[in-house]
C-alpha cells in the first residue's frame, strides 16, 4: 500500500515537472496560405524567443468566412491574425482587433506613412504594416514583335496611356490571335481602382467612409468602366470568362501580350523565362490620357486579437516580423514582396542586385508607392463594398452597361453600409 | 430474324447510351490526367489553340505527381485522410443502421417527431451551423484534433434515413418467425438486418466516405495543424494567393478520383448481382 | 406540427400482436440513442441556436435586441430575396428531376454482368469521388467562352460558339452540367444497390409469362425500387437546395444575379455583409421550401 502511494507520488511529481517542461508560451496565428517560403522565419522566432507557433494556414478564398467563424464564436483561442489592410477598419468596429498605440512606438517605427495610414481607424492603429504592393505592366515581347510594335518605356514619365494600351493589344489580338490586355486580378478593385481614380474619379466611397452614391456611380466611374466593358466586349482584346487564378498563368504561358500585374509575380515570371523562354519585360503601370497615374498599393498586416491572452508574445512576434532590419532584409530579398518599412528603400537603392533587370522595376515600384500609389477606401463596411463592386464589374465584364451596373452596385450597398451611421 | 435484328438494334442501342455516358464523363478526366503530365508551363499554353496537344502531354512528365509527393503536405493529408474516413464509416454504419433500424421496425413514441427531425438535420447548410458548431468544438477542447473532425461526422440523418429505407424492404415476417424463436431485437437486427442489407452497407459507406472526402472548410477551420490536415485541406495550398501549381491540381484531381474507385471497384459483385437472367447482356 | 408532417413507417411489426409497451420503447431508444445523440450535439443545436439569430437585429452601433418576425418582413419586400427565390425554384425545378432520371436511368443501364459493362460502369463511376471545388475547376476551363473545349466541339460539329457561365441566360445550365457530372454518377450508385435488393425470382417469373424488357422495368423494377428512389429524391433535392460551391467559385451569383440562389444570399449575408439575421432567415425560408416540397416527394413516393 506504502508502496503504491509513493509510486503514485512520484509519478504525479514527474508529470507536474513534465507539464511544467511543455508549458512554454504558445501563439496561435491564422494567416493566409501561400507563402511557404516564410516558414524559416517562424522557426527562427521560435528559436529566439521559446515561443511555439501554431500557423493556421487559410487559402485566399476562404479566410473572409474562415475568420468570421473564429472570431464570431467568441473564441480567445486565436492570437494572431493576418489582415487584408483595407479590412482593418471591419475588424475594428467589430471589436476584432486590439488597438496597438500602447505597444509600439510607432513615431520611430520605421513603418511607413501609408503603411500606418492602411492599418489605422479612428485615430488609432489596428493591424502592424507587413507588406505592400504595387502594379507594373508585364509585356510578351514575343508578340510585341510578331505585330511589329514598340515597346512601352520603363520610364515613368513616358508610361502609355491606357488609349495606347489598348490601341496596341487590338494589334496584337489583330496580328497573333492572342489576348492584348488582361488584369491580374481581373474583377478585383485592388487592380481596378486606378481606373476611375486615374479620371479624378475617387475610391468608390464618400470622405465619411460610409456615402456611396455619387462615388461609385459618378461620371467618371462610369467612363473608366466604359474602357474595361469595351476591353471585353466591343474590341474583345481581354478575355472573358476566365477567373482570377487563371489569369497570371496564361501570360506566363504565352497567351497574353500585356498584363498589369503584381511586381511579386517577378519571380513566376522569370520562372517561365527559364523552363520556357518567356520573353518579357516591364513597364511602369499605365493611366488615362488627361488624366493622373494612380497605382494600387496595401497587403497584409498583422492585427492582435482583441480576446487574446498572449498580447505580450503577439506583441513581440509582430516586432520581430516587421521591425527587425535583418529580417526585412531576408524577406524582401526571398520572397519580393514590398515591405512597408524604410529599410526597404535602402537596399533597393544600394544593392546592385536591384540595377538591373528585372529587379530595377522595383525603382518604379518606389516612385509607385510615393507618388502614385492610392489606398483602397477606408471603410468599416470595405468586405461589403469589395463584394458588391466584384460582382459589379464581373457583369460589366460579362456584357452589363457599366453605368446600370455601378448604379445596382449602389443601390444594394446602402442600406449596408448606412448600418455603420 | 425480326427478333434477332431487334436483338441487335437493342444492343447497338445499349452500348450508344453506354458510351454517350462515358465520354460525359471521362472527357474532362482525360484532360485533367493529360494535364496532370505536363510541367506547369504548357497547361495553358496547350490550350489556345485547342487541338491534341490539349490531351496529349508531350514530353509527359511526373513532375506535378513528384512535387505534390514530396513537396506538398499530400502525403500526410492521404493518410489523416484515411484514418478519418475509416473511422467516420466504421462507427457511422454502426450507430446509423442502428437508428435506422429503430426508425424502420419498432414502434415508440416520438418516432414521428424524431423522424422529422432526423430528416431536418441534413437539409441545413452547414456554412449555416458553422459558427455555434465551432463554439461547442472549441469548448470540448477538440480543436486541432483528429477527434473535431471524426466525432461529429458520425452520427449523420441522411445515413439513417437509407439505411431505414432498406431496412423497410425486409419482410416483417423475419422477425416475427425470430421472435417466436426467442432471439433479442439486437440478435435480429445483427445476424438477420445487416447480413441482408450488404448494398445498404456499401451505399452507407460511400454516403459516409465521400461526405469526409469532399468536406472542406470543417476540417479547415478545427483540424488544420500540418498532423491532422487532411488531404482536400492539403490540397488546396496548391492554389495560393500568388501562384497556383495547376498541373498539381489536376494530378491531385486524378488521384481523388481514382481511389473512391479502387475501394467501390472490389465491392462490385454487391452491385451487379444484375438482371443478366433476363437475357440481353452486355 | 411538422412532428406529423413525415410518417417514416405504416405501423411497425410490434403493434399488433406483440405489445409490450414499455420493454420495447426501451430497446427501441437503445438503438436509436447513439446516432441521435450525434445527430442533436453536432446538428440539431447548432440549427436551434442558429435560427434564432433570424429573431434578433444586430446594429454594430445599439447591439443586439429582438425584433420578432421583422426580419422576414424585410426579406418580402427586397427585390434580391426574390431574384434569388426565382433563380433557386427554377434551378431546382430543372437540376432534380435531370439527376434522378438520368441516374436511375444509368444504373438501370449498367445494371448486369459481363466485361464490357465492367468498363463502362467504372468510367461512368469516376466523377463520384471527384470534390464539387474540383469539379468546378475542371469545367470553368471547358467551357471557357473562347478556348474552351466545349466550344471547340461545338465549332467542330458547325455550331457557334457559345457564352455559358459568362452569359445571364447560360450560366444556370452550365451549373446544372457541372454538378449533374458528378451527382449522376454519385446517386447512380445509390439506385445501383437498390436494385440489387430484387429478387432475381421476380424477373424469372415475368419472363415466363413474356414480358418485354421494358415491361419488366415499369411493372417489376420500378415499384420494387421506390424506397431507395425516395432516399435518392429527397437526398438530391436537399443536396440541390443547398449547393453552393459553383456559384462561390464560379459565377459569385451572376451574371445580373442569374445564379444567385438562396443559399448563395444568405452565405453572402452571414459572412459577408455582416447581417445574420438576414442569412439565418433565408435558411429558415430553405429549410421551410425544402420541408414543403421533400413532403410532398414523400407523398408521391408513399410505399405500399
Amino acid at each position: 500500500m506504502k508502496k503504491k502511494i509513493a509510486v503514485s507520488i512520484v509519478l504525479a511529481i514527474l508529470l507536474h515537472l513534465m507539464a511544467g517542461l511543455a508549458f512554454g508560451t504558445e501563439l496561435n496565428i491564422i494567416r493566409t496560405s501561400g507563402d511557404d517560403w516564410i516558414a524559416p522565419l517562424y522557426d527562427k522566432f521560435t528559436e529566439e524567443t521559446g515561443i511555439k507557433l501554431n500557423i493556421n494556414a487559410i487559402p485566399h478564398r476562404e479566410m473572409i468566412q474562415a475568420i468570421e467563424v473564429m472570431m464570431r464564436s467568441g473564441s480567445s483561442d486565436v492570437d494572431i491574425i493576418h489582415v487584408d489592410s483595407p479590412l482593418t477598419a471591419s475588424y475594428a468596429v467589430r471589436g476584432f482587433l486590439l488597438p496597438l498605440d500602447p505597444y509600439f512606438d510607432i513615431e520611430n517605427s520605421g513603418w511607413t506613412e501609408a503603411g500606418i495610414a492602411a492599418g489605422s481607424w479612428d485615430g488609432k492603429l489596428y493591424s502592424a504594416p507587413f507588406e505592400t504592393s504595387t502594379q507594373v505592366m508585364f509585356y510578351n515581347k514575343t508578340l510585341f514583335d510578331q505585330a511589329g510594335l514598340e515597346y512601352p518605356p520603363m520610364d515613368v514619365e513616358q508610361r502609355w496611356t491606357w488609349e495606347q494600351v489598348a490601341e496596341a493589344a487590338k494589334k496584337i489580338k489583330a496580328a497573333t490571335g492572342k489576348w492584348g490586355l488582361a488584369w491580374q486580378q481581373i474583377n478585383r478593385p485592388y487592380q481596378l481602382l486606378p481606373l476611375p481614380q486615374s479620371l479624378g474619379g475617387g475610391s468608390g466611397v464618400g470622405p465619411d467612409g460610409l456615402a456611396v452614391d455619387g462615388y461609385l456611380n459618378n461620371e467618371a466611374w462610369v467612363k473608366a468602366f466604359q474602357f474595361y466593358y469595351d476591353c471585353f466586349n466591343t474590341w474583345e482584346i481581354s478575355p472573358k470568362g476566365i477567373t482570377v487564378d487563371e489569369v497570371w498563368d496564361n501570360f506566363t504561358a504565352g497567351n497574353i501580350g500585356m498584363i498589369v500585374a503584381g511586381t511579386w509575380s517577378i519571380p513566376s515570371a522569370e520562372e517561365a523565362r527559364a523552363s520556357t523562354g518567356l520573353d518579357y519585360g516591364l513597364a511602369p503601370h499605365p493611366y488615362f490620357e488627361g488624366g493622373v497615374p494612380v497605382t494600387p498599393t496595401g497587403s497584409w498586416h498583422w492585427g492582435i486579437n482583441a480576446k487574446s491572452k498572449n498580447i505580450e508574445a503577439a506583441v513581440k512576434f509582430i516586432e520581430f516580423m516587421t521591425l527587425r532590419e535583418d529580417i526585412i532584409d531576408w524577406r524582401f530579398k526571398t520572397g519580393g514582396q514590398l515591405v512597408p518599412h524604410e529599410a526597404m528603400f535602402e537596399i533597393i537603392k544600394n544593392d546592385p542586385n536591384y540595377q538591373q533587370f528585372p529587379l530595377d522595376i522595383y525603382h518604379v515600384a518606389v516612385y509607385e508607392l510615393a507618388n502614385t500609389a492610392v489606398v483602397r477606401p477606408v471603410t468599416p463596411g470595405f468586405v461589403e463594398w469589395e463584394d458588391i463592386t466584384i460582382k459589379a464589374f464581373e457583369d460589366i465584364r460579362n456584357g452589363t452597361d457599366p453605368k446600370t451596373a455601378l448604379d445596382n452596385a449602389v443601390r444594394r450597398l446602402e442600406p449596408l453600409m448606412r448600418r455603420y451611421k | 430474324m425480326q427478333k434477332q435484328v431487334r436483338t441487335i438494334l437493342q444492343r447497338v442501342a445499349w452500348h450508344f447510351a453506354c458510351i454517350c455516358m462515358a465520354v460525359f464523363t471521362l472527357v474532362p478526366f482525360l484532360w485533367a490526367a493529360s494535364s496532370s503530365f505536363k510541367p506547369l508551363s504548357r497547361v495553358f499554353a496547350d490550350l489556345v489553340p485547342f487541338s491534341f496537344k490539349t490531351f496529349i502531354p508531350m514530353p509527359p512528365t511526373l513532375e506535378a505527381y513528384v512535387a505534390l509527393f514530396t513537396e506538398t503536405g499530400y502525403p500526410r493529408g492521404l493518410l489523416n485522410t484515411a484514418y478519418v474516413a475509416v473511422t467516420v464509416v466504421v462507427f457511422g454504419v454502426l450507430l446509423n443502421s442502428m437508428a435506422g433500424f429503430a426508425f424502420a421496425k419498432l414502434d415508440f413514441p416520438g418516432k414521428r417527431l424524431l423522424f422529422t427531425l432526423t430528416i431536418v438535420s441534413f437539409m441545413i447548410p452547414f456554412e449555416a451551423i458553422s459558427i455555434p458548431l465551432y463554439s461547442i468544438i472549441n469548448r470540448f477542447g477538440w480543436l486541432n484534433s483528429f477527434k473535431a473532425v471524426i466525432v461529429p461526422g458520425i452520427a449523420n440523418g441522411l445515413t439513417i434515413f437509407l439505411f431505414r429505407q432498406f431496412f423497410a424492404g425486409i419482410p416483417t415476417e423475419l422477425i416475427e418467425a425470430a421472435t417466436i424463436d426467442g432471439a433479442s431485437k439486437l440478435r435480429i437486427y445483427s445476424t438477420i438486418f445487416l447480413p441482408l442489407s450488404k448494398p445498404a452497407i456499401v451505399s452507407a459507406s460511400l454516403l459516409l466516405f465521400v461526405g469526409q472526402w469532399e468536406a472542406f472548410l470543417w476540417p479547415l477551420l478545427v483540424a488544420n495543424a500540418p498532423e491532422t490536415r487532411l488531404i482536400q485541406v492539403a490540397l488546396s495550398y496548391i492554389n495560393t494567393q500568388y501562384a497556383t501549381y495547376w498541373n498539381q491540381i489536376f494530378a491531385g484531381a486524378v488521384i481523388a478520383g481514382i481511389i473512391p474507385l479502387i475501394i467501390i471497384l472490389p465491392l462490385q459483385r454487391y452491385y451487379v448481382k444484375g438482371i443478366s437472367s433476363t437475357g440481353i447482356k452486355g | 406540427m411538422p412532428a406529423k408532417v413525415l410518417s417514416p413507417q405504416s405501423g411497425g411489426w410490434l403493434s399488433s400482436r406483440h405489445r409490450r409497451g414499455f420493454t420495447n420503447t426501451v430497446a427501441a431508444y437503445a438503438f436509436l440513442l447513439p446516432a441521435l445523440i450525434g445527430v442533436f450535439v453536432f446538428r440539431l443545436y447548432p440549427i436551434a441556436l442558429s435560427l434564432v439569430k433570424s429573431l434578433f437585429q444586430t446594429s454594430f452601433v445599439r447591439g443586439t435586441t429582438f425584433v420578432g418576425l421583422e426580419n422576414y418582413r424585410v426579406l418580402l419586400e427586397d427585390p434580391v430575396f426574390w431574384q434569388s427565390l426565382k433563380v433557386t425554384l427554377l434551378l431546382n425545378l430543372a437540376i432534380n428531376p435531370i439527376q434522378i432520371v438520368i441516374s436511375l436511368a444509368v444504373a438501370l443501364l449498367v445494371n448486369r454482368q459481363g466485361h464490357i459493362v465492367r468498363i463502362y460502369r467504372t468510367i461512368i463511376m469516376l466523377p463520384m469521388g471527384v470534390s464539387l471545388a474540383i469539379a468546378c475547376t475542371l469545367w470553368r476551363i471547358m467551357l471557357d467562352p473562347n478556348n474552351g473545349l466545349v466550344n471547340s466541339i461545338l465549332n467542330a460539329i458547325g455550331m457557334a460558339s457559345q457564352p455559358f457561365l459568362t452569359s445571364p441566360s447560360q450560366a444556370l445550365w452550365s451549373i446544372i452540367l457541372i454538378a449533374s457530372w458528378k451527382g449522376i454518377a454519385y446517386w447512380m450508385m445509390f439506385f445501383l444497390s437498390g436494385l440489387q435488393e430484387i429478387p432475381d425470382e421476380l424477373y424469372e417469373a415475368s419472363t415466363i409469362d413474356g414480358a418485354t424488357h421494358a415491361q419488366q422495368i415499369w411493372y417489376v423494377t420500378l415499384p420494387l425500387l421506390r424506397r431507395v428512389a425516395l432516399f435518392v429524391t429527397v437526398a438530391v433535392t436537399s443536396a440541390n437546395f443547398l449547393m453552393f460551391v459553383p456559384m462561390f467559385m464560379l459565377t459569385l451569383g451572376g451574371p445580373n444575379m442569374s445564379t444567385n440562389t438562396l443559399m448563395y444570399e444568405a452565405y453572402v449575408s452571414g459572412f459577408v455583409y455582416f447581417d445574420e439575421a438576414r442569412g439565418m432567415a433565408i435558411t429558415s425560408v430553405i429549410l421551410l421550401i425544402l420541408l414543403i416540397v421533400v413532403l410532398f416527394e414523400f407523398r408521391l413516393l408513399k410505399e405500399d
